[in-house]
């Protein structure tokens, strides 16, 4: 399993280390947040994992989007992922970005958070529990482990694609410089 | 020719030396903080796994001045490590070297400080001016103490003033000048940016810092950097007030002792506000380390 | 001929009037040249050290004695004020291009070089005093030249402290006279030791007041932030770097030369030292202190690196006022430190002035991309001012305290540190808000400076590293100058110094500053490549940054600090004068108002009552 994903002894290594120390920018767009302190703290502890606050998105590895994106969240949301650098991965977390949720018919809110960015992993459920969010973190650790975990570089070689998935979302968008 | 290889080899394994210990030391701190919020806590070799990511990572840089500014502020602080004895070893005894110590240590803060500042980012700036502020609070008490050291044993190196608590535990300036060894011991709480003094960092309110825009390699190097500083820190707190050691083992033992006492505290305390701290600094501690130095001189 | 270092360059000054009204670089290129040949002429003078020059000059029957010396303290004031002058002059000959008043600007400057070596080579008081009005004058009228709104009305203050000190010492000189019927420096000095002691201080208090004024220390300190601020920008490095250490000349003049502290030593002593030279050195620390916390809140380039000027002389009045050998040793190489690297400062603001035309701070932002020579000078100039090894500002402030450890001086030695540390916090507000963030639109097309403005920056850049690495090339002087004042010297090598603790091994702190640079620069290139953006492209949130006027922060860069001396701010000592002053106007207007008061009865009645005094004294009836 570990060499199904072609790639090179040092990334290989580069990958060991990644997995085990991720800084996290918890994007709190909805009401999913409020499961990320519990999460955080002493009960559910995430730290024990390696997984830790990042303060800015040049420092983060992981962006975890947490509910419901309304056009107005999703133009930042676009701007912050591509402040981030590589590697990153994306996490949807709870069921309003994979299908909608109890927004589904919304005029204001986006259904599906994989045509504007490319998600690694979903976290389901309404509001996910902690261990949950811990479940759904340790399966991205071994994705990432194994090199599966290529969001950056789809991003990358689609980008005509998510950028007219964005510009027919939000209309004009503006890029970072 | 041989000479300079020879020097160079150590340079080079004191920095590695060093830097292996400061991480392990940053990972030992989180397990303490962890433990007492009654929580397992990250392993203790996970700082460096953090460093090994970091410089996998790509990053994005500002210009030149970004650059130059973490180059200069690691290259300070490596160059400071040269003039601390560790344990048994150290590299240069030549006197004057405490006064030279701290004043090597502005030249890391500047780089920093120059560095992020040219991110152009406003919280980068609004962190180092608290960062430079704060400074001046706590060096003059500690000043003021190195004072009364120097003048008491007559020599300004820190070889010389490691060697003249030799002799027995009971020399150690610990117990001969209690007072001022608790004040220097608040002064390392604020040099090492432990609460409640990090109103620098504050990643809740003004976004981490002078580190807002460093990622990758950047953040790394500042890692790097900020594990040489708590070694050289405490490396200096050791020798001045607890003797110093021979073995390069007790030594460690010595900085784990404080070390963990300085978490233990630091992971206690809300943080001050900039003028707070300080207003703090030079109401109660100064006074103390003035009358305490009053009393060695006179 | 010592005469010709004074009065070659006051008639030269007439031709660079004249040309520089027809040709408008000519002014410049003159002071250049004259100040280079000055230079050239001192070099060949150096050792030359029992050299006098007497002029005898007639008077309606008087017979007055000129006296000029060279001995190393005049040796090296003279070489730094030709060095100096040399260096502003190259400056100014293309900053001055839009400046009208460059002809009197080049006029006065020249005559200034010249009375400021009147005033290092005189060996009679008559000579001191007359070349010191001299100086005193056309610095004036070089201030008051300044484009801004205030330049005349801080010009005119400097002038009236410099008057009032001036005139309290010509009194002193009067009175030696009388005495001694002779107006040498030696003859005083004689005069001086034999005369009890409370007069001879009171003389001697009298004749050290103008170099107080002129160094700028407390409580005369209040012209400083007025003239630098206003003055001509390229004539503010002049001042700050020069004139305030003659100053400093004229204080060893008093303090060593003649007996001043000699006499001192009969009084009572604190740990060694007499009470009245610790007074002195009381003034330097009140002197840093001031200056410093003042210095934090401002938002004018100019003003802030004045008040830093203060607070460098407070280190300088602190060393020489110790009379031990590290102390002289520690005052006068700050001194030669200071004017190098200050200059440096002013110089770079002076371009960032000519290229932007404005001194507030916050108006500024990004300039390091369009002048990046400019703030590499900067950069090394705030370096040395810190105290920061291997430049020379961190030799000078280890001498220094190892002068004030030495002998257990706590509060002397607390203020050296707050002014040391302080210094970090000023130094760095200039340089993160005009030189580092985001390029204001509208100086979207400044460019750097031109070359011949650039190569003063080059020569100070090269001699603060040159005399951080070997400091012996300063020590040989300052040796000699140390034993002229009769205090014994300090050993030395090339790159070494011994202090009371321990000695300073120049080579070796370079030598492992290198390493550490090294080894950081090999971590850094191992890793990846990072890839280059804007600066309008940083983390704000999400938000859209298209203004780079708001993200820029300049204003009030040290609020909570400054917050915590507000109220030592408000009260001014420049207002405490202005009182002193406006109440003796108003006394003076009473008087006035009383007796000449228009009204004829009142004349009547002063006619009447002057026969009526002659009467009574018998000259008439």
């Amino acid at each position: 399993m570990k060499d199904k994903f072609k790639r090179g002894k040092w990334k290989e290594f580069l990958d060991w280390a990644q997995n085990r120390s991720l800084s996290m920018l918890h994007y709190c767009t909805g009401c999913g947040a409020i499961e990320l302190p519990p999460t955080m703290t002493s009960r559910y502890d995430m730290s024990r994992f390696g997984i830790g606050p990042a303060a800015t998105p040049r420092q983060a590895d992981l962006l975890l989007v947490t509910g419901y994106l309304s056009t107005k969240t999703l133009r930042r949301l676009i701007y912050t992922y591509e402040q981030m650098q590589e590697p990153k991965f994306v996490v949807g977390f709870g069921s309003c970005t994979i299908n909608g949720g109890m927004y589904w018919d919304s005029y204001n809110t986006i259904k599906q958070l994989d045509k504007y960015l490319p998600v690694e992993m979903y976290i389901a459920g309404c509001m996910p529990r902690p261990e949950a969010i811990l479940d759904g973190l340790l399966k991205l650790k071994d994705k990432i482990e194994t090199g599966e975990a290529k969001g950056y570089e789809e991003y990358k070689e689609n980008i005509e694609f998510y950028h007219k998935n964005q510009e027919e979302a939000l209309g004009e968008v503006q890029r970072t410089q | 020719m041989i000479e300079m290889l020879m020097t160079a080899i150590k340079f080079l394994l004191i920095t590695i030396f060093s830097s292996a210990l400061g991480l392990l030391f940053m990972g030992i701190a989180r397990k303490v903080i962890a433990r007492i919020q009654k929580r397992y806590g990250p392993p203790f070799y996970q700082p460096y796994l953090d460093v090994i990511k970091l410089f996998g990572k790509n990053a994005i840089t500002h210009g030149f001045i970004f650059d130059f500014g973490s180059i200069m502020a690691l290259g300070g602080v490596i160059a400071t490590l040269f003039f601390i004895p560790l344990g048994g070893w150290y590299l240069y005894s030549m006197s004057g070297t405490v006064i030279l110590v701290i004043y090597l240590l502005a030249i890391a803060s500047l780089g920093m400080a120059m560095g992020t500042v040219g991110s152009g980012n406003p919280q980068a700036s609004l962190g180092i001016s608290r960062a430079l502020t704060q400074m001046l609070g706590y060096e003059l008490p500690f000043l003021v103490i190195l004072f009364g050291l120097i003048y008491k044993y007559q020599t300004s190196s820190i070889v010389g003033l490691m060697e003249a608590q030799a002799g027995g535990f009971m020399n150690w300036n610990l117990f001969t000048y209690p007072i001022a060894t608790i004040i220097a011991f608040i002064v390392l709480l604020g040099m090492m940016g432990k609460k409640p003094f990090d109103a620098m960092i504050a990643p809740s309110e003004i976004g981490s810092g002078p580190v807002v825009e460093s990622g990758g390699k950047y953040l790394g190097m500042m890692m790097l950097q900020k594990s040489i500083t708590i070694i050289i820190e405490l490396a200096l707190f050791v020798n001045l007030f607890l003797g110093g050691a021979e073995n390069i083992l007790i030594f460690i033992l010595k900085m784990l002792i404080v070390w963990i006492t300085a978490t233990m505290i630091g992971s206690l305390y809300p943080r001050f506000r900039i003028e707070d701290g300080v207003l703090f600094y030079w109401k109660w501690p100064l006074m103390i380390a003035i009358v305490q130095v009053l009393f060695i001189i006179f | 001929m010592l005469t010709n270092y004074i009065f070659i360059p006051i008639i030269a000054a007439f031709f660079a009037y004249l040309l520089n009204k027809k040709v408008k670089y000519t002014g410049g290129i003159i002071t250049s040249i004259i100040s280079a040949y000055l230079l050239y002429q001192l070099i060949g003078l150096y050792g030359k050290w029992s050299l006098i020059q007497t002029i005898n000059f007639s008077l309606m029957g008087n017979n007055l004695e000129f006296i000029l010396g060279n001995n190393p303290l005049s040796w090296l004031f003279a070489l730094m004020t030709a060095s100096a002058g040399l260096l502003i002059a190259l400056f100014s000959i293309k900053s001055q291009e839009k400046y009208d008043l460059s002809s009197a600007f080049n006029f006065n400057f020249l005559i200034l070089i010249g009375s400021i070596m009147g005033v290092v080579l005189a060996g009679d008081f008559l000579t001191l005093f007359i070349f010191w009005e001299l100086m005193t004058w056309t610095s004036f009228y070089i201030i008051s030249g300044g484009t801004k709104k205030m330049a005349k009305k801080s010009a005119y203050r400097y002038f009236i402290l410099s008057a009032v000190g001036a005139y309290t010492m010509l009194m002193a000189i009067i009175i030696i006279y009388n005495q001694t019927g002779s107006f040498a420096i030696g003859e005083a000095a004689q005069y001086l030791i034999n005369l009890p002691t409370g007069k001879s201080l009171l003389l001697m208090g009298m004749m050290s007041l103008p170099f107080l004024t002129k160094a700028g220390l407390f409580p005369v300190h209040i012209w400083v932030k007025g003239a630098h601020g206003n003055a001509p920008k390229e004539f503010s490095p002049f001042l700050s770097g020069l004139m305030l250490k003659v100053g400093v000349y004229g204080l060893l003049l008093v303090f060593y030369l003649l007996p001043f502290f000699k006499v001192m030593e009969n009084t009572i002593s604190y740990r060694g030292l007499p009470i009245l030279s610790y007074i002195f050195a009381l003034f330097g620390a009140i002197t840093t202190v001031t200056g410093t916390i003042l210095a934090i809140r401002q938002e004018d380039m100019k003003k802030l690196i004045a008040y830093s000027s203060i607070s460098q002389m407070g280190y300088i009045l602190m060393g020489i006022s110790l009379a031990t050998p590290l102390g002289i040793t520690g005052g006068l190489l700050h001194m030669m430190n200071h004017l190098i690297f200050k200059s440096a400062i002013f110089l770079t603001l002076a371009a960032v002035i000519y290229r932007t035309g404005t001194t507030k701070m916050y108006e500024m932002g990004g300039l390091i991309f369009k002048m990046p020579v400019t703030f590499a000078t900067y950069l090394t100039a705030i370096i040395a001012l810190a105290g920061i090894p291997p430049t020379n500002g961190f030799i000078s402030k280890w001498v220094i305290y190892q002068a004030l450890i030495e002998k257990g001086y706590l509060f002397l030695a607390l203020a050296a540190f707050f002014g040391s540390i302080g210094s970090f916090m000023y130094v760095f507000k200039p340089l993160s808000t005009v030189f580092l963030g985001q390029l204001k639109p509208q100086h979207e097309k400044i460019k750097e400076v031109p070359f011949i403005m650039q190569l003063p920056m080059y020569v100070l850049m090269g001699l603060m590293v040159l005399f951080g690495v070997l400091p012996g090339i300063q020590m040989n002087i300052i040796t000699k100058i140390s034993s002229q004042l009769g205090i014994e010297s300090v050993n030395y090598s090339l790159y070494t110094i011994e202090g009371a603790f321990g000695s300073w091994n120049s080579m070796i702190i370079f030598n492992v500053f290198t390493a550490g640079f090294i080894i950081s620069l090999i971590i850094f290139m191992l890793a990846k490549k990072s890839k280059l953006v804007g600066l309008l492209d940083t983390y704000t949130s999400g938000e859209y940054m298209n203004d780079a006027e708001a993200y820029h922060y300049a204003y009030q860069y040290y609020r909570p600090f400054d917050r915590l001396f507000d109220n030592f701010a408000a009260r001014s000592l420049t207002r405490a004068y202005e009182s002193l002053a406006n109440n003796l106007s108003k006394v003076g207007n009473a008087l006035r108002k009383g007796i000449i008061t228009g009204n004829g009865q009142t004349y009547a009645y002063y006619t009447v009552l002057f026969f009526v005094i002659l009467a009574i004294a018998g000259w008439i009836i």
